[in-house]
This record gives structure tokens, C-alpha cells and sequence, in this order.
């Protein structure tokens, strides 16, 4: 009975949007080349992404954006002041460790590049790069999981 | 920080995508792609291009699957 699907504007419709996408990427220069990322995660469900309507366009690049962020979703009911502080706090170590590690990696890379080629010390890298950030996100999501509204969803 | 005005700015798009798709939460998403554009940002670009490419998607990738699981 109360089945009544979000008002969406024409064509936001995640079904119809595909072909409408495609049409349009054909027509406009190749912006969206997202193969890696794209590729080893295919989204198992279409569905959730009308949901940044709301959200800022912008995509952080500084810590500053990232405050800019953070005091958005606050005032969205998303995090509390104290919950600010903390993703702050860490994040401000994991972009310690990460300049750090990354400077590592980079020697890493010059040596194998050198020594074994592009191929394998492309591999190596990737290999390094993906544990770094696995082992970076799993300390976010400790924290993250400490507030309610930053929970995955029950489904 | 122009390094990001490229590559990062799609890898943290992808992740906050990727993290609303698993997750069901698309704050949650935002902020993954936030988290993840600022780190890769602040970080700066190393001078060499492959380096960045690997290191950026490869980075991107386990932070997403860790936040995402």
C-alpha cells in the first residue's frame, strides 16, 4: 500500500540511466576512465547512488576540504563535535604514516624499476599500495563504526 | 594541490560510490571518498606518473574494500 517510490526528476531513474549514459559519454570526451577501481569491484546494486542529491559536489583534495566535509555532514545530523574530533585525529595519522610509507614505496619502485622493469615493479607496487590502504581503511572503519549514522545499513 | 585534479578526484568519486553500493549508506560513502581524496592529495604526487597511477588506484582500491566489508 505504501509503495510509493522517491519523486525523481525524468531520466534519474537508475534503469533508465544507463543507456541514457552511455549515449551521453559517447558524445562527450572521455572523462570516465575508471577500469581499475571499476573492474576488481563491479557495484552489486544499482540502486543507492541517488542518494548525494543533497550532498556537496565538491571532492576533497586537502585537509581543509575534508573539515569542510566533515562540518557539512555535522550539520546534516550525520556526526556530533566530539565525532569530528576523533575522524580528524586519526585521519591526521593516517596522513602521517601514509607520506611516510608512500616516500618508502617510491624508493621501492625506482629500485625494481631499474632492476626487474615497468611490469614487476608496477606489480610490487600495487601489491604494497592496496595492503597500505587496506590496513588504512581498516583503522577508519574501527572508528567509524563507533557512530550510528556512519553505520553500513541493515538490509 | 593540482595532482588530484585528475586521477584522485575519480578514485575518490569511485570509492564513494563503491562504499555507498556496499554499504547501503551513501554518508558513509561520502565520506570514504572524502577521506580517500584528501589522504591521496595530502600526500602529493611523488614526480613519477606510473608511480602515482599504481599507487593511487591501488591504495584507493584496499581502503575501499576494508571500509566497505
Amino acid at each position: 500500500m505504501n509503495k510509493r517510490p522517491a519523486p525523481r526528476p525524468p531520466g534519474r531513474d537508475p534503469e533508465q540511466r544507463q543507456p541514457q549514459e552511455m549515449n551521453a559519454t559517447d558524445a562527450a570526451p572521455p572523462v570516465r576512465t575508471v577500469e581499475p577501481l571499476a573492474s576488481m569491484h563491479p557495484a552489486p546494486h544499482p540502486a543507492p547512488f541517488d542518494a548525494p542529491q543533497d550532498a556537496p559536489a565538491a571532492v576533497p583534495a586537502t585537509r581543509a576540504d575534508l573539515v569542510g566535509m566533515l562540518d557539512d555532514l555535522r550539520q546534516r545530523g550525520g556526526v556530533d563535535v566530539a565525532d569530528e574530533a576523533a575522524i580528524l585525529r586519526e585521519y591526521d595519522a593516517l596522513a602521517g604514516e601514509l607520506r611516510q610509507e608512500k616516500a618508502r614505496l617510491a624508493a621501492g619502485f625506482q629500485e625494481r624499476l631499474a632492476r626487474d622493469g615497468e611490469d614487476d615493479a608496477s606489480a610490487w607496487l600495487a601489491g604494497a599500495a592496496e595492503a597500505l590502504g587496506r590496513r588504512q581503511g581498516e583503522r577508519m572503519r574501527r572508528l567509524l563504526q563507533t557512530i550510528p549514522a556512519l553505520a553500513p545499513s541493515q538490509s | 594541490m593540482s595532482f588530484l585534479s585528475g586521477l584522485g578526484d575519480l578514485v575518490s568519486n569511485v570509492v564513494s560510490l563503491a562504499v555507498t553500493a556496499y554499504t547501503g549508506n551513501p554518508m558513509l560513502g561520502q565520506l570514504a571518498g572524502g577521506l580517500v581524496g584528501s589522504l591521496l592529495g595530502e600526500s602529493g604526487g611523488s614526480g613519477n606518473a606510473a608511480f602515482d597511477s599504481v599507487f593511487n588506484g591501488a591504495f584507493s582500491n584496499g581502503f575501499l574494500n576494508a571500509l566497505g566489508s
